[in-house]
């Protein structure tokens, strides 16, 4: 998963921060409280706008290439990064 | 002749008398006949009893002899079990015989510095590494894709 993860943030890395945090670290159980995110499944993939709110849909389990690269369509024209 | 017919009545008197008796001697005789038959039959049957119950105890009491004593008493079986055993003795012309078992299968120790082996699937990422936590700001100007996944 993370090999697909990592060939779209060598695609789309210049746009947006990718961003893997460890579950078993207190630090990112922390900020996921912050963010009022339980994380019950590993993967799961979501997506922040530039203001730090959660957009669009959050993806639990393993996600095809093809999908994540549609959600991180998605958020980048939501954004105006990209344009239809 | 009066005397005579009175003697005469008499005697009927007496013969009345001795067959009136008889009938009851008779039962008596034949009842003490009878009794002692009956005891000579139970004396006889008890005698025999006592004869049976005797042989029968003789042989519970003789019957668990030693298997030495049995043996012997039976004039064959004697025989048998008094034949010596035999003995072999090792022909020293004969090689000595080889043994052919193999020892038990040891795997050989593993190379040391081997690579990590192939499973046929990927098995972890090598590429997989984690964000410092402390770096992480929500809010960091443009978008975010976040991936929340564990080692293990």
């Amino acid at each position: 998963m993370a090999a697909v993860v990592h060939g779209l943030e060598n695609k789309y890395g210049e746009q947006m921060n990718f961003v893997y945090l460890d579950v078993d670290k207190r630090a990112v159980n922390n900020i996921l409280d912050d963010l009022g995110i339980y994380a019950s499944y590993v993967p799961t993939f979501f997506f922040l706008n530039s203001e730090g709110k959660i957009v669009g849909k959050t993806l639990v389990g393993e996600q095809s290439d093809s999908t994540l690269e549609q959600a991180i369509q998605d958020i980048l024209i939501e954004e105006g990064i990209f344009t239809k | 002749m009066d005397s005579t017919t009175t003697n005469n009545s008499e005697t009927d008197a007496q013969k009345e008398e001795t067959c009136k008796k008889q009938p009851a001697n008779a039962g008596l005789k034949w009842f003490l006949i009878g009794g002692c038959i009956t005891a000579l039959v139970a004396l006889c049957g008890v005698t025999v009893l006592g004869v049976v119950l005797a042989a029968q105890w003789n042989r519970v009491v003789e019957s668990p002899q030693p298997m030495a004593q049995a043996a012997t008493a039976t004039s064959g079986i004697s025989q048998v079990t008094e034949t010596p055993l035999s003995t072999h003795t090792l022909n020293p012309d004969l090689p000595a015989p080889t043994i052919t078992a193999k020892p038990f299968p040891t795997n050989p120790p593993a190379p040391v510095g081997n690579p990590a082996p192939d499973f046929g699937f990927e098995y972890g990422n090598p590429n997989l590494h984690a964000s410092n936590p402390g770096n992480f700001a929500a809010a960091a100007g443009k978008p975010q894709m976040v991936e929340l996944f564990a080692f293990w």
